[in-house]
């Protein structure tokens, strides 16, 4: 079992409380479908703490975890980043590297006629 | 001409000319690799030289109120600093105030490239820890790739660093057929082995650090593009390019679905805002599709590689040994 699949469960327990929860909340709610350690589930929800994905309060001795963000906000909030570095002058500065960005209408016109066998875009206008 | 005048020359070549020819120079698309090697020469040795440029004039100006020339060429020690006239004093007002200039210069390019650095990792380590959270792993036998389910969307990108992504939408796998999706996470993955994304940042930072000038933003968009030819290069040779040219086709039409109705550049017209903003919105689409038409083999002169080799080399290699060399030692013989 890998952190990164405990990080998602976790973080759908969470998501799917309507108050924080204490790691034993977590723990249990886990319990219910399969053996996790304690302090494992401690580990992983301070991990996700750390990361800024679940929010960290003290409740007298016990700490209470929520999550930062509700799961479509973070979904919205992924696909922004993700389209949104296409394109653009920020383009050359992007933090991630895609395959291709938007393309003009007489790029993609170029494309069409490489892709029907036509002439080599070398002598295209 | 004297060292200063020298390095003030080759740096203005350096950060304006050269970089306007090299950005317009189609050979240098046909040997993407060299070509990398050429921007990156062009760079190291435009900072050399202005910062060896300053230092020259500092030296210069502080030693022709100290000493003059025969002195120097005799190797004496300089006078001390009394009696200074006014002209004296002005030129020593102008060597403080390079100096300033300088030291400003070098913290501001060091201040810039930590901030770069940083913002790009904390930038790529939120949507990492997004992408783990929300994507699925998709594919078997695949560790480093993510699928995002987004709707209509096909694209596909990766996520450098370490620890490193590759992500492709749900839609890209259902739009393209499993020969062109291995193309483009091969074309991801040769970015992300060839660590494309430290070249870019290095002139992301020359870019922010010195302004929107012709020298810069050319060669930050130049070594986008010829990152792209080299990792479109990397995936045909195992999938040859028909793949990687419809997955172009597929990726780049679904995206411009995306982006507002706006009137798009026609071919004819050639004025440079619209022009240059096609050219930045399609990343290179241009040229990629030439070199994927064409065999890149076919397409470079013979010997054009060895010859861009070799001009970044004298690039280096040329100033710091007809230049550098004799100013540091003649300036150390005559302090020594």
């Amino acid at each position: 079992m890998s952190l990164g699949h405990l990080e998602r469960d976790v973080m759908d327990r969470l998501w799917a409380s309507p108050a924080p929860m204490t790691v034993r909340d977590v723990h249990a709610a886990l319990g219910e479908q399969r053996d996790v350690a304690y302090t494992t589930v401690m580990t992983v929800l301070q991990r996700l703490a750390r990361k800024g994905l679940a929010s960290q309060t003290r409740d007298g001795k016990a700490h209470l975890y929520s999550a930062s963000e509700s799961r479509e906000q973070m979904a919205a909030e992924l696909m922004m980043d993700a389209l949104g570095d296409v394109g653009g002058a920020q383009a050359r500065q992007a933090a991630l590297l895609h395959f291709v960005g938007r393309m003009s209408a007489n790029e993609t016109e170029l494309l069409k006629a490489a892709l029907s066998g036509g002439s080599s875009p070398e002598r295209a206008p | 001409m004297t060292t200063a005048a020298w390095l003030w020359l080759l740096a203005i070549t350096l950060i304006w000319p050269v970089p306007a020819v090299l950005a317009r120079a189609r050979w240098l698309l046909t040997v993407p690799r060299p070509a990398v090697v050429l921007w990156q020469a062009v760079a190291v040795s435009a900072l050399l030289a202005v910062f060896g440029a300053s230092l020259a004039t500092i030296q210069a100006l502080v030693f022709s109120l100290l000493l003059p020339d025969a002195a120097v060429r005799a190797g004496e020690r300089p006078a001390s600093l009394s009696g200074i006239d006014a002209t004296g004093a002005l030129h020593l007002a102008i060597a403080a105030g390079l100096l300033v200039l300088t030291v400003v210069a070098l913290v501001k390019l060091n201040y810039v490239g930590i901030q770069v650095a940083r913002r790009l990792r904390r930038h790529r380590s939120r949507h990492r820890d997004l992408v783990d959270l929300l994507a699925g792993t998709g594919m078997p036998d695949a560790h480093d790739i993510r699928v995002l389910s987004s709707g209509e969307t096909a694209y596909a990108y990766c996520l450098p660093g370490r620890d490193a992504r590759v992500v492709i939408s749900d839609a890209a796998l259902r739009d393209l057929t499993p020969e062109q999706v291995a193309a483009v996470i091969e074309h991801e993955r040769a970015h992300l082995r060839a660590r494309h994304d430290l070249l870019l940042e290095f002139f992301t930072v020359l870019y922010e650090a010195a302004g929107r000038r012709a020298g810069t933003q050319a060669a930050l968009e130049q070594s986008a593009v010829l990152v792209e030819l080299l990792a479109d290069d990397a995936a045909r040779r195992l999938h040859g390019p028909q793949p990687l040219i419809a997955a172009l086709a597929t990726l780049g039409s679904s995206t411009a679905l995306e982006s507002p109705a706006s009137p798009t550049p026609l071919t004819g017209q050639k004025s440079a805002g619209s022009s240059d903003k096609a050219e930045v919105t399609g990343l290179g689409v241009l040229p990629r599709l030439r070199r994927l038409v064409d065999a890149p083999v076919s397409v470079a002169p013979p010997g054009l590689a060895a010859a861009v080799y070799a001009g970044a080399l004298a690039l280096i290699a040329v100033p710091t040994g007809a230049l550098a060399l004799p100013w540091l030692l003649t300036t150390w013989h005559a302090v020594r």
